[in-house]
C-alpha cells in the first residue's frame, strides 16, 4: 500500500511539476485548427503585427547584488521545505493511526480527510521550494523572470501552508476532544500523533515569529512524554530530501536552469529529451540543502524543549505561553527571517503598499492628470 | 525661548514625515526619464519599464520631432485594475498603475501591458506638451509651465500661453493616444477595436443619433451610461475617420504643434483641413451611418439569431450574472442612467426587475464582480473597485450587506457549489494570481501565479465543481481558454491544460455547459461578439449565434436555451437565444483595417520588441527619493490679489518635486497705490505643502476673489501656522478625514474668519482639530451629490490675551433621493455650534449671513450650505454664541442642454435648488433665544469655454424673517471660474 502510495505520489509530482512549472511559461500552445470551424464561417481580417515576446520581457531580481537577502530567502525557503517533510511524514503518521482507531474515525472523518489532504498537499508541493533554491542559486545568471515565477510559486505554496495548518489544528482539537469523551481508553498512537503535529506547529510558529499562532498554541498541552517522543530525526529528513533532489532532477537541471535566459526554453527541459544526466546528489542540482538542519538552526529541538513546561502535577506537559513569545530560534542563522528584508517573497506578509499613507499623492483629481483609468475599463463611476 | 518647545515639536514631526516619506520612494535618474516607485516591490520591473518608454519615446521623438522633454514615470500599485495618466504642467509625469487590466468585453486588448501603455501615455504628453516658438518664448518667460489653479485664476492664462494643447477636449486628447496606441501596438489598440465597432454598428441599427460635437461634451459624457469613455469612443472613431479620408500625414499636421499652427484645436482643424471642425464631424457621422449600415448587410446575409428580450430596456453596465433555475431568477449588478447602482433580481420570464441592494463603487461596464450560490440565495460581490476590492455578501431575500472580507484585492468572483467556496482573480504587484477564498470567506488562498506578463480573467467553475475554466491572455495578444483541475490544484500540482487559443481574437466569458461538456462563451471571430462553444471531447469550436450587435457573458440555462446579454447603445439587456449550431456567418470590415489599407506606413510604427534598445544595469542607479531635495522651479509668473478694497500686484514664484510632495507657493506683492497705512502696502503669502503638512507664512495677505467681493479674505496683519491633514479613500465612497492645526496672528483688524467683525485684540492664537466622514453618492446624469450622509466634527480655540475661547461646532447631512423624479434629491442639512469662552467677547461668537458667493468665485457654487451662511441675511449679521441651524433643500432635476452653442463656448445644464432654513441662536439664554427663518433659491448655470474651463453663473434669491426684527432679502449673481 505505501509502495502503490509513493509511486502514485512521485507520478503526480512528475505530472505535476511539468505542468505546474513549466506550463505556466510555455507558450507553444495548441492553436485553433479552422478545420475544426464547420461550414463558411468568415473570419475578420484585421491587421496586426505586435513583435513583443514574452522573452522580450526584462525583469531584474534584487537578489542579484543583494547577498543578504539572498542567504535569507535560501534559508526561509529550505526552513519552509523541511517543515514541509517534517509535517507529511507526520500527517501520515497520523492518519494511519487516527484511521486505525474505528471510534476516532467516525467521529474524526471530515478532520482525517482534510489531513490527508493537506498531506498529499505538502508532499506534492515541496518540490516547488526546491525548484525555487535551485533558481536562486545564481541569479546573475537566471532569468529574473525564472527567479520570480519559481518565487511566486514557493509564496503561493507558503499561504496556503498558512491556511491549511488549520487542518492539523482541528485534528488536534479533535483528538483531544475524542479523548476528554473517551478517558479509559489509552489511544497511544493518536496521543503521539497528537503530540508530533502540536510540536510542528509550535516549532513553526516560533520560526516564523507567528504570535497569533503562539498564542493559540500556548493553551496547547501535550499528551505523551516529550522526551520520549523522538520529535526529528536528522537522518529520517535527510532521506526524504535525497528522494525528492532525486525526482528533481529527473525534470530540471540547475545548471541549465543556471544558464537560461529565456523563460520558453524551460519547456525544453525535459530530462530524456535533451539527456540530462540525473543528479544523484543535490549538490550537482546546485540546491542549497542544509546536510545538518540542527546546525542551520532550522530545526532546534533544544530550542523547542525550551519552551516546555513539565506541569507534573497538572498531570501533564504543556506550552510555556510566555516563553513561546520570547523565543526566536537561531535568528542569526536564519539572517533574522527578516521577510520584509527579502522582498522579493510575500506580498502578504508585506502588505500592500500602503496607498492612503500616500493618499495625498494619488489625490489625482488634485493633480487634474488625464487620467485614463476609463479608457482601461475600470473607471469607478460617478460616486 | 518660550516657543522652543512647539518648534521643537514641529521640528521634529516634519523630521520624521519627511524622513519615512522618504524612505519609501526610490527613483532611478537617467536622461530623460525620472523612473520613481515606491517600496521594493516593484523594483523587478524596472528595466522593463526603462526599455519600453525609451521604446516609445524614441518613436514618439522621430515621428513628431519632439526634442526637448524630460518625463517623470510614476509606477504604483494603488489600485486593483491597471491604469494610466499623463500630466504636462508642471512637469511632464507618467503614471502607470503596474496591475493587470480588467478585459470586460475585450475593450482593452490583451498584449503586453506597459508598451502599449507608453504608447497612449507618451502621446499624450507629446501632444501637450510640444511646443511652438510661443510657447516656448512664454515657458521662458515664466520659467516653466504653469498648471490652472482655481483658487489663483490667473494662473489660467499663463497655463494657456505655455500649453495652449492642453485645453483641447478630452476626445481631442484620446483620438490620438487610441490611434498612435494602436499602430505602435502593432494593431492592438481602441483604433482596431471590436467594442468601439460594436457601439457604433448599434447606434445604426437602432436608428438613434451619433452624438453631435457638442452634444458629445454636453450629454455624451455626462448622461450616457459610458460617460467618459465616450470621448474615448468618439474621439477614436472620428481620427480614424480623418486618417481614413484624407491620410495619416494631415492627421499628423492637425495635432503637431509647430510654428505655423494655432494653439486652439478647432482653428488648427480649419487650417489644415479647411472646414469647420463641425462640417467634419457631421460628415463622418453621415459616413458611419452608411459603413456600419453595409456591415449590418453582410451580417444578415446569413439568417439572424432569435433573442428574446427579458427587459424591456438596456440595463446599462451589468456584471457577470448568476442564476437560479428553481425561481427562475437572474442576480446582477446594473448601473444606468437615474438609478444608484444596485444589485438586481431579474425575473427571466416576466423581466420584473426587483433591487436588492445598492452597489458601492461601481466599476464601468461590469459594475461589479459577482457570484452567486443558489443554494443558500447568496450573492458575493466587490467594492472598492477603484481601489482595493473586498468581498461582500449579499442575503438575496433581505438585502443584508455583510462585508465579509474587507480587504481581498480580488474580482473575477465565481462560485463553487461543491464546498461554497469562492474563487476569483487577485491582482496583486503586477501579477495575476487564482486564488481560493474558502467558507467563510476570511482568507485569500493563491493557487496559481501567471508569469509576468500573462493575465487570468472570466472565471468559471463547472458544475460538479472539479474544474474551473478561464480565459489567459499573452504578450502578443493571444487569448486562450484554459482549464485547471481543481483537485489537483489542492494536491499541491499547480498548473492547468490549454483548451484552445487564438492568436488574433478574443476568447472570453467562457462557462460550462448543463452537462460540463462544452464551455460556451464568446469570441470576435468574426469581428462581430457572437457565441462560442468548445466541445471538452475534440476541441470543436462551434458557432452558436449570429447577432448585428453583440452578445456576452453566455450561460445555458436548459437543453435548448441561453441566456445571454445583448448590446445596445444604452448598454447591456438580458435575454434568451437558442441552442443551435451554425454552420455559416459572415466577417465585417473594420475601420481601422481601412486605414491600414489606405496608409501602409503605419505598419511602419509597430515598435520593435523592446528588448532591442538595449539596457545597461549600470543605468539603473536606485536612489532614495527625497521631495525635498528634489524640488525646482516649476514657475514664475505676474499675478494680481485683491486687498480689501484695493488690488496688489506682484510676482508668484513655485518650487515643487516632480511629484508634487513638496510645493512652495510664495507670493510676494506691492499695493503702493493704497490708501491704507504704508505697512499695509507689502504683501508677502508662503505656503509649503509637504506631504500632509501645511505651512503658511502670510503678511498682509491677498486674495484675488477679494477683488470681487462682497466676501473678503485678505486680511492685514500677519500669520504663521502649520497643519496637518489626512483623507482616507480606500473604502470609496465612504471617506474620513481628520486634520489639526495652529496658528499665530498678529495685528490683526477683524477676525480671521468674520471679515465684517472687528477684532477686540490685535494678537491673537488659534488651534483648531476636526475630524470627520462622508458617504455620497449620485447616479448617472446627476450633477450633485443626490443621497448620502455625513458627519463633521471641529473644535477650535483662540487664545487672546491669556484668555481661551473654546468653540465646538459638529455639521451632519443626510439626503435621499426624491422617488420616481430622476436626479431629484431632498437633503437635511444640520449644524450645532456652542461656544465656550467669554460671552461678552466677540471671539465667543458664530456670526451668520450672506450667500457667501463672491461675484466672481472659484468654490462650488452652493456655498449657501456652508455653516455660516445665511442667505437673505447680510454677511455676518446673526451673532450666536450657540446655535441649532437646518436647512431643508429640493435639488430640482437638472436641465440637460443639447447642442446649443460653438466649440469654444457652449452650456451643459442649469441646475435649480430650493431651500428654507431656520436659525435658533442663543438657545441656552431664554432672553437671547432667538428665530430666524429663510426661504430662497439658486439657479446655476455650467458654460464651457474653450473645452477646459468649465464656469458656472449662479443666480440667488432668499427672504430672512427674523422674529422680533425686521425682514431682509438678499440677492446673489456669482461667476465661479475654472471649475471641475
Amino acid at each position: 500500500m505505501k509502495k502503490s502510495n509513493t509511486l502514485i505520489i512521485v507520478a503526480g509530482i512528475l505530472v505535476g511539476l511539468a505542468v505546474g512549472f513549466l506550463i505556466g511559461t510555455l507558450v507553444d500552445y495548441p492553436k485553433t485548427d479552422e478545420e475544426k470551424i464547420s461550414g463558411t464561417i468568415r473570419k475578420v481580417s484585421n491587421y496586426r503585427n505586435a513583435k513583443a515576446t514574452e522573452a522580450d520581457i526584462r525583469l531584474q531580481s534584487t537578489l542579484v547584488s543583494d547577498t543578504v537577502t539572498l542567504r535569507m530567502l535560501q534559508n526561509y525557503i529550505t526552513f519552509h521545505y523541511l517543515d514541509a517533510i517534517k509535517m507529511a511524514g507526520d500527517i501520515d503518521m497520523a492518519t494511519a493511526e487516527a484511521n486505525a482507531v474505528e471510534d476516532f474515525k467516525q467521529s474524526g472523518k471530515s478532520q482525517i480527510n482534510n489531513l490527508t489532504s493537506y498531506g498529499l498537499y505538502l508532499t506534492s508541493s515541496r518540490l516547488y521550494f526546491l525548484t525555487a533554491l535551485a533558481a536562486c542559486k545564481d541569479p546573475q545568471n537566471t532569468d529574473p523572470a525564472v527567479v520570480r515565477n519559481t518565487l511566486n510559486q514557493v509564496n503561493n505554496i507558503i499561504s496556503q501552508k498558512n491556511y491549511r495548518n488549520r487542518s492539523v489544528l482541528a485534528f488536534i482539537g479533535q483528538v483531544e476532544a475524542f479523548m476528554d469523551s473517551h478517558p479509559s481508553g489509552d489511544f497511544a498512537g493518536l496521543k503521539k500523533a497528537h503530540d508530533l503535529l502540536a510540536l510542528n506547529m509550535v516549532h513553526a510558529s516560533l520560526v516564523t515569529g507567528d504570535k497569533v499562532m503562539q498564542k493559540v498554541l500556548g493553551k496547547q498541552a501535550l499528551m505523551t512524554d516529550f522526551k520520549k517522543l523522538s520529535w526529528y530525526s536528522q537522518e529520517q529528513t535527510m532521506q526524504k530530501v535525497r528522494q525528492d533532489v532525486e525526482k528533481l532532477g529527473t525534470i530540471l537541471d540547475a545548471e541549465k536552469l543556471g544558464t537560461i535566459r529565456d523563460a520558453e526554453k524551460l519547456s525544453a527541459m525535459d530530462a530524456e529529451k535533451i539527456g540530462i544526466e540525473i543528479p544523484g546528489d543535490a549538490e550537482k542540482i546546485g540546491i542549497v540543502i542544509p546536510q545538518d538542519a540542527v546546525k542551520l538552526g532550522v530545526l532546534d529541538t533544544e530550542k523547542l524543549n525550551g519552551c516546555i513546561v513539565d506541569a507534573e502535577k497538572m498531570g501533564y506537559v504543556l506550552f510555556d505561553s510566555g516563553k513561546l513569545g520570547e523565543i526566536v530560534i537561531d535568528s542569526e542563522k536564519m539572517g533574522t527571517l527578516d521577510v520584509e528584508k527579502m522582498g522579493a517573497l510575500d506580498s502578504e506578509q508585506f502588505g500592500v503598499y500602503d496607498a492612503e499613507k500616500m493618499g495625498i499623492y494619488i489625490d489625482v483629481q488634485r493633480l487634474g492628470i488625464l487620467l485614463d483609468a476609463e479608457h482601461l475599463g475600470p473607471i469607478e463611476l460617478i460616486e | 525661548m518660550k516657543n522652543s518647545p512647539p518648534v521643537l515639536l514641529v521640528g521634529l514631526l516634519l523630521f520624521c514625515s519627511t524622513t519615512l516619506s522618504a524612505q519609501r520612494i526610490s527613483h532611478v535618474k537617467t536622461d530623460n526619464l525620472d523612473l520613481i516607485f515606491f517600496g521594493k516591490r516593484y523594483s523587478y520591473l524596472l528595466p522593463h519599464v526603462y526599455q519600453t518608454y525609451h521604446n516609445a519615446v524614441g518613436f514618439h521623438q522621430r515621428l513628431w520631432n519632439y526634442e526637448d522633454y524630460k518625463v517623470n514615470v510614476v509606477l504604483n500599485d494603488f489600485e486593483d485594475q491597471g491604469h494610466a495618466g499623463a500630466l504636462v504642467m508642471p512637469f511632464n509625469q507618467v503614471q502607470i498603475g503596474i496591475e493587470p487590466y480588467g478585459f470586460a468585453f475585450s475593450i482593452i486588448p490583451s498584449n503586453e501591458r506597459f508598451q502599449w501603455l507608453f504608447n497612449h501615455e507618451l502621446t499624450h504628453v507629446v501632444m501637450a506638451d510640444k511646443a511652438n516658438r510661443t510657447d516656448r518664448f512664454f515657458r521662458g518667460a515664466i520659467q516653466g509651465k504653469v498648471r490652472r489653479n482655481e483658487e489663483k485664476p490667473v494662473s489660467a492664462l499663463w497655463s494657456y500661453l505655455t500649453v495652449p494643447r492642453w485645453y483641447s477636449p478630452r476626445w481631442f486628447h484620446e483620438g490620438i493616444a487610441c490611434f498612435m496606441e494602436t499602430w505602435m501596438s502593432g494593431g492592438l489598440g481602441r483604433t482596431m477595436g471590436t467594442y468601439d465597432e460594436m457601439y457604433f454598428r448599434s447606434i445604426v441599427n437602432q436608428n438613434e443619433r451619433i452624438y453631435s460635437l457638442i452634444g458629445l461634451e454636453t450629454e455624451g459624457t455626462t448622461i450616457d451610461f459610458q460617460i467618459g469613455t465616450n470621448s474615448y469612443l468618439y474621439g477614436t472613431r472620428f481620427v480614424t475617420y480623418l486618417a481614413n479620408q484624407y491620410g495619416v500625414d494631415r492627421l499628423k499636421a492637425f495635432y503637431t504643434r509647430t510654428d505655423s499652427s494655432k494653439a486652439f484645436f478647432a482653428d488648427q482643424f480649419r487650417r489644415v483641413y479647411n472646414r469647420s471642425i463641425r462640417d467634419a464631424w457631421d460628415e463622418w457621422t453621415q459616413w458611419e451611418s452608411t459603413f456600419q449600415k453595409e456591415n449590418l448587410n453582410r451580417i444578415s446575409e446569413f439568417p439572424l439569431t432569435p433573442f428574446r428580450s427579458i427587459t424591456k430596456k438596456p440595463l446599462g453596465s451589468v456584471s457577470n450574472y448568476g442564476y437560479n433555475p428553481v425561481t427562475g431568477k437572474m442576480y446582477a449588478a446594473i448601473n444606468y442612467p437615474g438609478i444608484v447602482s444596485q444589485i438586481a433580481e431579474i425575473d427571466v420570464k416576466s423581466g420584473k426587475i426587483r433591487k436588492v441592494a445598492t452597489l458601492d463603487s461601481p466599476l464601468l461596464y461590469i459594475s461589479t464582480s459577482l457570484a452567486y450560490d443558489p443554494d443558500r440565495e447568496k450573492v458575493y460581490i466587490s467594492e472598492h473597485n477603484a481601489k482595493y476590492r473586498n468581498l461582500v455578501e449579499v442575503d438575496v431575500r433581505t438585502g443584508k450587506k455583510t462585508v465579509v472580507n474587507p480587504r481581498t484585492r480580488t474580482g473575477d468572483l465565481v462560485f463553487n457549489r461543491a464546498d461554497q467556496s469562492i474563487w476569483g482573480i487577485k491582482n496583486d504587484n503586477g501579477y495575476s494570481i487564482l486564488v481560493k477564498i474558502p467558507k467563510p470567506y476570511t482568507d485569500v488562498v493563491p493557487m496559481y501565479t501567471a508569469p509576468f506578463g500573462k493575465a487570468i480573467f472570466d472565471l468559471s467553475v463547472s458544475n460538479q465543481g472539479d474544474r474551473l475554466c478561464a480565459s489567459l491572455s499573452g504578450v502578443k495578444g493571444e487569448q486562450s481558454v484554459i482549464l485547471f483541475n481543481i483537485k489537483e490544484l489542492e494536491e499541491g500540482f499547480s498548473g492547468f491544460s490549454n483548451v484552445l487559443t487564438l492568436d488574433d481574437n478574443t476568447l472570453t466569458q467562457f462557462k460550462f455547459s448543463e452537462d460540463d461538456r462544452y464551455l460556451i462563451g464568446t469570441s470576435y471571430y468574426t469581428g462581430v461578439s457572437n457565441v462560442w462553444r468548445i466541445r471538452l471531447d475534440d476541441k470543436r469550436f462551434e458557432l452558436i449565434s449570429n447577432t448585428e450587435t453583440g452578445f456576452f457573458m453566455p450561460r445555458q440555462i436548459n437543453s435548448d436555451s441561453l441566456l445571454v446579454l445583448k448590446f445596445y447603445r444604452d448598454g447591456m439587456t438580458p435575454g434568451i437565444i437558442p441552442v443551435k449550431v451554425l454552420e455559416d456567418a459572415n466577417s465585417i470590415l473594420y475601420l481601422g483595417n481601412l486605414v491600414h489599407q489606405k496608409n501602409p506606413v503605419v505598419e511602419e510604427w509597430s515598435l520593435p520588441p523592446a528588448s532591442k534598445g538595449g539596457f545597461s544595469q549600470d543605468s539603473m542607479r536606485v536612489e532614495p527619493y527625497k521631495p525635498v531635495r528634489q524640488m525646482k522651479l516649476a514657475n514664475a509668473y505676474p499675478d494680481v490679489g485683491g486687498f480689501k478694497k484695493t488690488v496688489a500686484a506682484g510676482y508668484r514664484l513655485n518650487w515643487r518635486d516632480p511629484m508634487g510632495l513638496s510645493d512652495i507657493d510664495l507670493f510676494l506683492a506691492a499695493s503702493p497705490w493704497s490708501d491704507y497705512p504704508n505697512k499695509q502696502k507689502i504683501h508677502a503669502q508662503l505656503h509649503w505643502k509637504l506631504w500632509n503638512w501645511s505651512f503658511r507664512a502670510n503678511y498682509n495677505p491677498t486674495h484675488f476673489y477679494d477683488l470681487f467681493g462682497p466676501t473678503r479674505r485678505s486680511r492685514a496683519g500677519y500669520s504663521l501656522g502649520a497643519t496637518y491633514k489626512r483623507f482616507y479613500s480606500l473604502k470609496d465612497p465612504f471617506k474620513f478625514q481628520y486634520e489639526f492645526g495652529a496658528y499665530t496672528y498678529g495685528d490683526l483688524e477683524v477676525l480671521p474668519n468674520y471679515q465684517n467683525v472687528t477684532s477686540p485684540i490685535r494678537n491673537m492664537q488659534a488651534a483648531y482639530g476636526s475630524l470627520g466622514f462622508t458617504k455620497f453618492r449620485k447616479t448617472l446624469g446627476g450633477v450633485d451629490d443626490e443621497k448620502g450622509y455625513s458627519w463633521n466634527l471641529s473644535a477650535t480655540s483662540y487664545l487672546a490675551q491669556g484668555k481661551l475661547y473654546p468653540s465646538f461646532v459638529s455639521n451632519q447631512e443626510i439626503g435621499l433621493m426624491v422617488p420616481f423624479v430622476r436626479n431629484t434629491s431632498f437633503w437635511l442639512r444640520n449644524s450645532v455650534g456652542q461656544s465656550l469662552g467669554d460671552r461678552e467677547s466677540s471671539l465667543s461668537h458664530f456670526y451668520f449671513g450672506g450667500f457667501r458667493n463672491n461675484y466672481l468665485d472659484w468654490q462650488p457654487s452652493e456655498q449657501y450650505r456652508e455653516t455660516v451662511a445665511f442667505p437673505g441675511a447680510p454677511i455676518d449679521s446673526i451673532p450666536a454664541y450657540n446655535y441649532v441651524k437646518t436647512i431643508a433643500e429640493l435639488n430640482l432635476r437638472p436641465i440637460r442642454l443639447r447642442d446649443v452653442g460653438t466649440t469654444w463656448l457652449y452650456p451643459t445644464f442649469i441646475k435649480t435648488s430650493l431651500f428654507g432654513t431656520h436659525l435658533m441662536t442663543n438657545f441656552d439664554k431664554p432672553a437671547d433665544l432667538s428665530h430666524v427663518f429663510n426661504l430662497g433659491a439658486q439657479v446655476d448655470l455650467q458654460l464651457v469655454m474653450f473645452s477646459y474651463l468649465k464656469t458656472t453663473w449662479s443666480f440667488g434669491y432668499a427672504r430672512m424673517y427674523w422674529i422680533g426684527h425686521d425682514g431682509d432679502n438678499g440677492f446673489m449673481v456669482s461667476l465661479k471660474l475654472l471649475g471641475d
